[in-house]
């Protein structure tokens, strides 16, 4: 099978979205049912390291404008050898995927990675094509289920496939002492939340952490708040905090290397995003998965990811004394590090599978497709 | 033939997990010879061999191997056949040297002893082997001249690993295992993997006509080679031979390919080549019924490329005893899986060798000629024409890069279909040898494998590779001796279609199912003696090759050239891209088997079975 994958971001990029698209498209190159795979980047901010696996063309060519992207999309379709399926990795991109799938004759499938297919979007096109699509991919159930709500998308087309985590990368380390005097928390309890500091990602749940620190500490005078990432909304948070007179209790770490990842979950006695917006939360498995207890939302795709509280806690984002209770809780049970049973669920060759089987699918629907032809 | 493996530490001493290794290679390479298995280790520890054996000359115990000469100087583990042994053991008895066996293998050590590298210029046959020197503490490694039997190298940390097959070193061995991006770039550019890489960047194939010598102590080996097919034909004094002398030079080497302590067979097509070896194994057995197998498919059953009837014609009037093997799409589709887990490496060839041996040993002959080699020598292929056309188009095209540009560009989107898309590009490749070469023997051209690789593989792929000024390298010193582009374009298809393609898919599909393949026309000794004929401005051609055989039909020099090919592209619709031009998608397929490890590959697709 050829596949055509239109994608916002992966190689040479940050973020949840991106990480997904690098994952699923080393899941396309391991598959046997995959023949090659042409993946236009909408956007390439920084520079492409490492070796792209042997089965993906990445055209960077197609980064850039809008018109640049559509175009070299079209021309996809125009090839000697047309795509069989065509993979449109963000609601965004849609018209032009659907576009193109149209032009060749592709089967089209889309990527739901949570928030950004939970309500219509500003683009009325995109909301009318949204139920027009061949097969869903969805990072929780949780998002399809609002996704049809609002797009009357047929449920039958949905498949989920949650993101996944390097377990052999995310391990149990012991702190970094570098980290440990580069943040002053000698002798302190460590809390932390990590993501993009944006005025359009508040859900993530820093603000609800910060309106509970001043009961944390009243009980753990010597606790800190990790608030890992950057953004506009960091002076803001930084206010808040001051505000509300734990300005010493938060240490804000600027945006910090991939690399450096590991080591801070390893500097952590909790991780709490009591977020309101996750399409899954991928990184309260990475915190999982170094050892670190979790404390996540039950609003969101949290619940998902820590599969229904199993592999860390869950509280409701809007009751700040279920928050306080749960870290609290967690400070002062102060238990050795330990991976939660059941983590490999999402590891990588859980990953490999689902994409597998779904992929199987929808060989099987394209050959139906063109017997029936 | 067999398969060959071992171990050389180049400081310290081996230790038990490293001979659990070669124990590893040898299980690995089992199925190269069924017929017995060796271990050996030196008494210092520094070097460990293994062994598996396809018993075809000398079939007693005494044949075994690793083996040791008398002197227990040497210790050899080999794998081929050395044709001319028992002229070369009459000349070392002359010198001294004794034998305490009846083997090929004891000869060949006993060269080496008496003449150093330079011995093996005396041999004629297929061979790779690595050979201990217990006096000077060294390894050495050698290939036969033309390439026939393969030899694959790893250096890592201080270990010199070596093995038959290049997949059994990269899933025996702790190596890191990366791709090579000259391997990906060369299987879309050619179908296979051209040497000296392989498809894991840290193993290479040995140079043939070489030897590699290594030193305990020292990282860096020494390599000298023994003999080269571009310096034969510029050294080759042009000369034009008669029918008489093509036939003699012809039938000896059959003669010497004949050699076996087992009975021998004789793959046979409806083309010339097999045929002449068929005939010149009849003329010299006399009163032996030789045997022949010919493979036809079941798609091609009363069509053109048939080549049963013509076969079974010709067997009949050999007077052999034929058998004649039909396969269709369903067998093709139970016998895929073997077929790619015995492939070493990524080749859009090699399946008719598969099937064709596969018929052999269901016949129970262990020893299979072949015509492989005819068309080299002979000109036979079609770009024996092609090339002499396109580099003189050099001379009449425009050779501004923007316009022929524009011209391939518009060709591109007129091309009818059947034409392979690649002929919209010819235009670019006219003018020298080397780019004509590039041309006529490529699966996609340059430009295509942009979509086919990612820029990161094409652009390292590529500059390993250098495609074109690889070739204009291989025939310069032809080119230099002002021979003509017949003799060039010989040596061109000796050394990189027939070595790349032909003989690597031939020794491990053959040895696939324990049959050794010899090759007539593939022989030092035949081309010394026709070099100077392939040199002259009048060399000879199939036709004088199809009368120089007394018994050769002469019906079968007038069927036009096939080639052994293979219903596959049809075979493989139903699972495959069905726009995609013949082999392209079958090289799709293949590169998608070879994408995942096998080891990786297997539970996946068992959880997905169940």
């Amino acid at each position: 099978m050829n596949i055509l994958l239109l994608l916002t971001d992966g190689y040479g990029s940050l973020g949840g979205i991106s990480q997904f698209n690098r994952d699923f498209m080393a899941a396309l190159n391991a598959s046997m049912a995959v023949n090659r795979v042409q993946a236009l980047p909408r956007l390439i901010p920084n520079e492409i390291k490492g070796a792209i696996p042997e089965a993906i063309v990445y055209d960077r060519s197609a980064s850039g404008s809008k018109t640049r992207f559509t175009w070299h999309a079209i021309e996809h379709a125009w090839t000697p050898v047309a795509p069989d399926l065509l993979i449109c990795g963000h609601i965004n991109l849609l018209p032009v995927a659907y576009f193109v799938a149209r032009l060749c004759g592709a089967r089209l499938a889309l990527i739901m990675h949570g928030i950004d297919v939970w309500r219509p979007t500003s683009d009325p096109l995109t909301n009318r094509l949204a139920r027009s699509v061949d097969a869903y991919l969805s990072v929780s159930s949780l998002t399809a289920d609002r996704f049809v709500r609002w797009s009357q998308a047929s449920p039958d087309r949905m498949s989920i496939l949650p993101n996944c985590i390097n377990l052999d990368r995310f391990t149990l380390r012991p702190p970094d002492p570098t980290l440990i005097a580069r943040y002053n928390l000698h002798g302190f309890r460590v809390i932390a939340t990590l993501g993009r500091l944006a005025p359009k990602e508040r859900y993530k749940g820093f603000d609800e952490v910060l309106e509970v620190m001043p009961k944390l500490v009243d009980r753990f005078p010597k606790v800190k708040y990790l608030i890992i990432g950057d953004g506009e909304d960091r002076s803001r948070l930084t206010a808040k905090a001051a505000s509300l007179g734990i300005a010493q209790n938060v240490v804000f770490t600027g945006r910090i290397p991939e690399e450096e990842k590991v080591s801070h979950y390893s500097l952590m006695d909790a991780y709490v995003m009591p977020s309101s917006g996750e399409g899954f939360g991928i990184v309260l498995l990475e915190a999982a998965a170094c050892g670190i207890a979790v404390i996540g939302s039950n609003a969101d795709g949290s619940r998902e990811a820590l599969m229904e509280g199993q592999l860390g806690m869950l509280v409701d984002p809007h009751k700040p004394d279920e928050l306080t209770a749960a870290i609290l809780r967690t400070l002062e049970r102060s238990t050795p590090r330990m991976r939660p049973s059941g983590i490999e669920t999402f590891g990588i060759d859980q990953f490999q599978l689902r994409v597998d089987r779904w992929l199987w699918r929808q060989e099987a629907a394209i050959r139906a497709k063109r017997e029936a032809a | 033939m067999c398969g060959i493996a071992g171990v050389f530490s180049l400081n310290s001493n081996l230790g038990a997990e490293h001979r659990c290794v070669i124990t590893r290679l040898n299980a690995w390479q089992a199925h190269r010879g069924p017929d017995g298995e060796g271990l050996w280790s030196s008494d210092d520890h520094s070097v460990s061999f293994g062994h598996r054996r396809l018993a075809i000359i000398d079939t007693g115990s005494s044949g075994n191997q690793p083996m040791s000469d008398v002197t227990g100087r040497w210790t050899i583990t080999f794998n081929g056949e050395i044709y001319n042994y028992q002229v070369v053991r009459a000349e070392l008895n002359q010198l001294g040297y004794r034998f305490a066996t009846h083997s090929d293998t004891e000869v060949l050590i006993n060269a080496v002893a008496a003449w150093g590298f330079l011995g093996l210029r005396k041999l004629r046959g297929m061979y790779a082997f690595a050979l201990w020197d217990n006096r000077n503490k060294e390894l050495w490694l050698a290939r036969d001249p033309y390439g026939i039997k393969p030899l694959y190298v790893a250096q890592c940390n201080d270990l010199v690993w070596f093995a038959s097959q290049a997949r059994a070193l990269a899933e025996c061995v702790p190596l890191e295992n990366k791709r090579d991006p000259a391997a990906l770039a060369g299987f879309y550019l050619w179908g296979h993997v051209p040497e000296p890489f392989s498809w894991w960047e840290n193993i290479e194939m040995l140079r043939p006509g070489s030897v590699q010598r290594f030193q305990a102590g020292k990282k860096i080996a020494t390599s000298e080679v023994f003999f080269d097919i571009p310096e034969t034909y510029a050294e080759a004094e042009p000369h034009n031979m008669s029918r008489e002398e093509i036939r003699d030079a012809v039938k000896d080497s059959v003669q010497h390919h004949l050699v076996a302590d087992i009975p021998v067979g004789v793959f046979l097509s409806a083309g010339i080549d097999s045929n002449v070896v068929a005939a010149f194994a009849t003329e010299l057995r006399p009163g032996t019924k030789l045997r022949t197998i010919t493979l036809g498919f079941d798609e091609y059953a009363g069509t053109p490329e048939d080549e049963v009837p013509l076969a079974e014609e010709a067997a009949r009037a050999l007077g052999s005893d034929h058998v004649t093997v039909r396969i269709g799409k369903e067998e093709f589709d139970t016998i895929l899986d073997h077929f790619f887990a015995r492939m070493d490496q990524p080749s859009i060839d090699g399946l008719n060798t598969y099937l064709i041996s596969r018929a052999a040993a269901a016949q129970g002959l262990k020893v299979v000629l072949s015509g492989l080699g005819g068309d080299e020598l002979f000109g036979g292929y079609p770009s024996f024409r092609q090339v002499p056309f396109l580099i003189s188009m050099g001379r009449v095209l425009p050779s501004s890069k923007w316009l022929r540009d524009r011209i391939s560009g518009t060709f591109r989107h007129l091309l009818p279909r059947g034409v392979p898309p690649k002929m919209a590009g010819a235009i670019h490749y006219v003018g020298e040898i080397g780019a004509a070469y590039l041309f006529r023997r490529s699966l996609h051209l340059t430009e295509e494998l942009a979509t086919l690789l990612d820029e990161t593989w094409l652009r390292a792929g590529l500059e390993k590779l250098q495609t074109e000024s690889s070739f204009q390298r291989i025939v310069a010193p032809v080119a230099r001796a002002g021979k003509p582009v017949h003799a060039q374009v010989s040596v061109l298809e000796s050394c990189c279609y027939m070595r790349n393609q032909l003989l690597r898919d031939s020794d491990w599909a053959s040895m696939a199912h324990g049959v050794e393949l010899r090759v007539p026309f593939v022989d030092v000794g035949l081309l010394e003696w026709l070099a100077p004929a392939v040199s002259s401005a009048a060399p000879p051609s199939k036709q004088d090759l199809a009368s120089c055989a007394k018994h050769f039909n002469p019906i079968l020099a007038k069927r036009p050239k096939t080639g052994f090919t293979t219903p596959v592209a049809e075979w493989i619709r139903d699972i495959h891209e069905p726009r995609t031009w013949r082999l392209h998608g079958w090289a799709d397929t293949v590169h998608r088997r070879f994408r995942t490890p096998p080891s990786q590959m297997q539970p996946l697709l068992g959880a997905l079975a169940s």
